[in-house]
């Protein structure tokens, strides 16, 4: 025999063996990386753990897959005839292995460089990721793959079934911790018998890798040997197992009671598929007992987010051994043979694990101290594990039907799930997909095994059967979409040409959107001004200067601040009832006079802000100031030439409506630069909260597209002063900006405080405040403001 | 006499294999009907429809007048059914699947199977995974029969049992086939399957070259062995009804397989020019099968060619 061409061949079969695990992880790394470029500015952790993380799942996969499930096909058998030394078979998969791993890890590192690189520079860790970055464990990495690939081929060697092989991996991986644990106790803290609270060093780590790494090859190799050469039978069994099976004579057998075909077809699966539900229900054990010890149930705690993985992983496993342990050496089959009805096999399946979770579940519940109870657990809480235990259990019992590998659907099962319920979590966060619609979804893939189990049972795995699972799993990927979907098309938006143009005439003003400085009173800033003013007259004067002096100093734009106007218009209320008084006193002239004044200019610095409730808020001052200086005597009280500039400028209908189209411009220009997600305002006013159709609220690229839209209605609105749909568009804005039709139009006081009938208008000042994107457009007191500036 | 299973242009198309081009299939009642074939010739592929296992590319069919794409499970309810390798629970005792599977069956299932595995000589205590493949055979006949079916339907059934427990397993067929029962078995035993079957079918390339009752093919078919003056002798054709299913020359001598072959026709070879002599036997079971295997064939020591195509009557 030429050995070395023999090694080749296996060499060649090996790899080909291994394929399908490298192929599962590039995709599913590959489908992570795209979910994170989702999110770009939060992206870098877990990109960082996908591109770290795949290739140790690989490493805990790649020995099952080429021991355990050659086992469970006898296809090793098949080898063990073959004239090949023992050392040989072993040493071959090893370094496959181990290859493998090399090639896995070339290809993430490639993988994570062409998604980085184009961003220009590699992305920044967070300070809140100093546990991940820059304490040295980082570049631990790899070798705690290795480590896992080593366990991977020990445990495979050691069991006969691949999911057991698995499972015995979990508990191996806790002794580098253990031992490094220790080794800092010994090293950090060698007087006392208290744990460290100082993480172990890294080195420690690498100490407790090599020191468990080293008896895990050995013992794999020997077991691999051993295995490969002539079977020694012997009874192994304890004692006692002996002498229960002798109880289980013939007689025994044959006068057990019968039972219904459901009981029965359960007592199969727990049979057949026992060592792995006890290992499973050890997993499930563990994460409750971290769960009901743990002091506080936050998740930096550490012991509950292990009791979450280890929960979530048992729960993929459960979700796995559905179908995985019929699927064996085809065991089906003998179901199928018989004509038993798929839809009574496939819930057969499905109750030792879900019972096995909920008694899970119950014992946290039961167990959880109560104070912890009654601080985390409420039914939404509750609602939300359930929700996360279910979703993993139903994706993973579905990859457990498609996978023929038990090995493949082993690892590729918490991976998928993982990645589905990262693609629901952006679909929520970036389209606002409602929580319903993606809990719906997650029942496809029940309702996908539960269709294919005849054909599942049949052994009818063809083109079919994979483009049905394909055929669920599209649905499931698009079906959230439907709804942002159907807004898009059902909801109309600005036209592309109408955006080009705005987004013009926006750099036309300029493109600066930092804020109007805010109007501020001075004197009533208690941290300005220590004794209050007792004299409201010296306080009206102290103000009208203060502010006169910031107009002086800054020809900035300003901010409408209700506060102050309230202040400043009560003040001109004041000056007139005074001077309604005594007529004669130019004091009170002149303060009627300044203060009126004072707030034309201050009306003027609005109108040159960009923000839309400034312009709102001047609509307002300007409504307030048409009504004051409509009054008979206004002409005399504030002098020719002051009264002259106050009413020419109000009835300046082309500067006013320049100002708000500007303002609506800028507005809609800086709140499409926001970043996604950001908290949204379109021009000082909060979009969130407005009545829009649901997923514009919470979606932000459909939140920036209703923008758009309302944008370019509320420009429509200002340009035609007379439009025929007018009332329909007023219903439209008042929907869009979440405020009442009514207050379009009339203002916000109601009808004694009408806005189209100036001569009514009052001023409540505790309404003052409120603003309506808008309201005040092309209303009566517009027509009031040009007949009081005609001569 | 009423049918059991009935197939009409019965095809199933693989990527790139025709298994079975558009087979028609009758099998009646109360029979023991053998479906040979070489491997691969579609023997598995015909089953597996049957069973409602494969969806057939074309054609209909019918088992207990039940179509097997839309009845399937009811079928494999009502019938016995071994496949070619059949799947068992290793970690199960022997009797404990037999326990097992009871449930999905009417009551008696357990009692027979427990007569069937002692009549296999099992023990009910034996674990399944320490089972040889032929105890293992025993314990998938054991478990087909155990439920009294109506139609049998076993893919290899004897492959792995020692001659004895052979023999006795297709003599009790016999005894199924009196009492009205139906066995629909696929196999290689040509020897075996010839004393037990009432029809035979033959397939070959996914058609069948041969269905009759055994009795029938036995009466009509025919050895004929031709001693020639000169081996490349050009025979005359036979006239109808005969049919010449093979020939093969060997030396100075050719074997014809014919089906209807006549004393007449003997007669009129043995006139023949060139021709010294002629006999006439009945063939075997595994005569006939070869010679459909293999309708023309030279014997591996001659050099010289062979006739360029099959005289037919």
């Amino acid at each position: 025999m030429n050995r070395s061409l023999a090694l080749r061949y296996l060499c060649w079969k090996e790899v080909r063996q291994v394929l399908p695990l490298v192929w599962m992880q590039l995709v599913l790394g590959l489908c992570f990386q795209l979910l994170c470029l989702l999110h770009p500015d939060r992206a870098f952790v877990p990109r960082f753990l996908v591109f770290a993380g795949m290739p140790s799942l690989f490493a805990v996969g790649v020995g099952v897959l080429l021991v355990g499930q050659e086992k469970e096909r006898r296809t090793l058998d098949w080898l063990r005839s073959l004239p090949i030394a023992a050392r040989d078979l072993v040493a071959v998969k090893l370094a496959t292995g181990v290859a493998a791993l090399l090639a896995v890890w070339a290809l993430n590192s490639v993988m994570l460089a062409i998604l980085v690189l184009p961003a220009g520079r590699w992305p920044q860790a967070a300070p809140a990721d100093s546990w991940l970055f820059n304490t040295g464990w980082e570049y631990l990495w790899p070798l705690q793959s290795v480590f896992l690939l080593l366990a991977g081929f020990a445990t495979a060697w050691i069991f006969r079934s691949s999911l057991v092989a698995l499972l015995a991996v979990i508990p191996l991986t806790l002794l580098p911790g253990a031992i490094a644990s220790v080794l800092n106790q010994l090293v950090r803290n060698p007087s006392r018998y208290n744990w460290a609270f100082e993480d172990p060093a890294p080195w420690m780590a690498v100490v407790g890798l090599v020191a468990v790494s080293i008896p895990l090859l050995v013992a794999g190799w020997r077991r691999g040997i051993r295995y490969l050469g002539p079977e020694q039978v012997a009874d192994k069994r304890a004692f006692w197992t002996r002498a229960r099976e002798g109880a289980k004579d013939e007689a025994a057998i044959w006068t057990r009671p019968l039972h219904t075909p459901e009981a029965m077809l359960i007592w199969q699966f727990l049979g057949q598929n026992k060592t792995v539900l006890k290992g499973l229900a050890a997993i499930l054990l563990a994460a409750v007992g971290l769960l009901v010890t743990e002091p506080s149930l936050a998740w930096g705690g550490g012991r509950a987010a292990l009791a979450a993985f280890l929960a979530l992983l048992a729960a993929s496993w459960l979700g796995v051994l559905a179908f995985q342990g019929d699927g064996v050496q085809d065991r089906i089959r003998f179901l199928a043979e018989r004509g038993l009805a798929p839809a009574k096999i496939w819930w057969t399946r499905h109750v030792p694990p879900l019972s096995l979770l909920a008694t899970a579940l119950a014992l946290t519940l039961v167990f959880l101290p109560a104070e912890l109870r009654r601080a985390h657990v409420s039914p939404l809480g509750l609602l939300c594990v359930v929700a996360a235990v279910l979703f993993t259990y139903t994706v993973s019992q579905a990859v457990g039907q498609i996978f023929r590998s038990s090995t493949i659907a082993a690892i590729a099962a918490p991976v998928v799930t993982w990645a589905l319920a990262a693609y629901g979590g952006s679909l929520m966060t970036l389209l606002g997909v409602p929580f319903w619609l993606l809990a719906a979804c997650g029942l496809l893939p029940w309702l996908a095994t539960f269709v294919l189990m005849r054909r599942w049972m049949d052994g009818r795995l063809g083109w079919g059967f994979w483009g049905a699972h394909a055929g669920f799993l599209a649905v499931g990927l698009v079906l959230p979409l439907g709804p942002a979907g159907l807004v898009l098309v059902s909801q109309p938006t600005m036209p592309a040409q109408v955006r080009r143009q705005l987004k013009a005439e926006s750099q036309t003003y300029g493109g600066v959107y930092t804020g109007p400085r805010e109007l501020v009173l001075r004197f009533r800033d208690p941290a300005a001004v220590h004794a209050p003013q007792a004299d409201r007259l010296i306080e009206g004067r102290t103000a009208a200067e203060q502010l006169e002096h910031d107009l002086s100093l800054d020809p900035a734009p300003l901010r409408f601040v209700p506060r102050v106007m309230v202040y400043l218009l009560g003040e001109a209320r004041l000056a007139r009832m005074s001077l309604e008084q005594d007529v004669a006193a130019e004091a009170n002239r002149e303060r009627y006079r300044r203060t009126l004044t004072l707030i034309g200019r201050l009306v003027e610095r609005f109108r040159l802000s960009w923000r839309l409730q400034d312009q709102d808020g001047a609509d307002l001052v300007e409504i307030w100031l048409v009504n004051e200086l409509g009054r008979t005597k206004a002409d005399s009280w504030l002098g020719a030439e002051a009264y002259a500039g106050l009413v020419r400028s109000l009835g300046n209908d082309v500067a006013r409506n320049a100002a708000r189209r500007r303002a609506l411009v800028m507005s809609w220009a800086a709140y499409r630069r926001q970043s996604l997600g950001a908290e949204g305002r379109i021009g000082g006013y909060d979009w969130r909260g407005a009545e829009a159709p649901l997923l514009f609220r919470v979606s932000p690229p459909l939140r920036r597209r209703a923008a758009d839209y309302l944008t370019w209605r509320m420009l429509e609105r200002l340009e035609q002063s007379q439009s025929a749909d007018r009332d329909s568009q007023t219903r439209e804005l008042a929907g869009y900006w979440g405020v009442p039709e009514l207050d379009y139009g009339l203002g916000p006081g109601g009808e004694w405080m009408r806005a189209d009938q100036p001569a009514k208008f009052a001023f409540p000042l505790e309404h003052f405040s409120r603003l309506i994107p808008g309201g005040q457009w092309h209303a009566g007191w517009e027509q009031a403001a040009r007949e009081l500036s005609e001569p | 006499m009423s049918q059991v299973i009935s197939a009409r242009g019965l095809t199933m198309r693989f990527p790139g294999c025709l298994a079975l081009d558009g087979i028609d299939l009758e099998v009646p009642r109360g029979t023991v009907f053998a479906l040979l074939g070489e491997n691969a010739a579609g023997k598995t592929t015909l089953i597996r429809i049957l069973t409602g296992f494969l969806q057939p590319t074309a054609g209909t069919c019918q088992v207990l007048g039940l179509d097997p794409t839309r009845e399937a499970l009811e079928i494999r309810r009502r019938i016995g059914y071994v496949s070619d390798a059949p799947a068992l629970y290793d970690w199960m005792q022997v009797g404990e699947i037999g326990w097992f599977a009871s449930a999905f069956y009417p009551p008696g299932f357990l009692d027979r199977y427990r007569a069937a595995i002692r009549r296999f000589e099992l023990s009910a205590e034996w674990k399944i995974r320490r089972l040889s493949k032929g105890q293992r055979a025993k314990v998938s006949l054991a478990l087909a029969l155990a439920p009294d079916p109506e139609l049998l339907i076993l893919d290899e059934p004897t492959s792995g049992l020692d001659p004895l427990v052979r023999r006795e397993f297709l003599e009790s067929m016999v005894d199924r086939a009196a009492v009205g029962q139906t066995v629909l078995l696929s196999s290689h035993q040509i020897a075996e399957v010839e004393r037990v079957a009432d029809h035979v079918a033959i397939l070959r390339h996914g058609k069948f070259c041969l269905v009759q009752p055994l009795s029938q093919l036995k009466e009509s078919c025919c050895l004929v062995t031709i001693n020639l003056a000169d081996p490349l002798l050009a025979l005359p054709t036979l006239d109808g009804p005969a049919e010449v299913l093979s020939e093969q020359t060997s030396g100075r001598q050719r074997q014809w397989m014919v089906r209807g072959f006549t004393g007449d026709q003997q007669t009129q070879l043995e006139q023949y020019p060139g021709v010294s002599g002629v006999q006439a036997r009945r063939a075997t079971l595994d005569e006939v099968f070869v010679a459909c295997m293999r309708p023309q064939h030279v014997a591996a020591s001659e050099s010289e060619p062979a006739y360029s195509e099959v005289p037919t009557a």
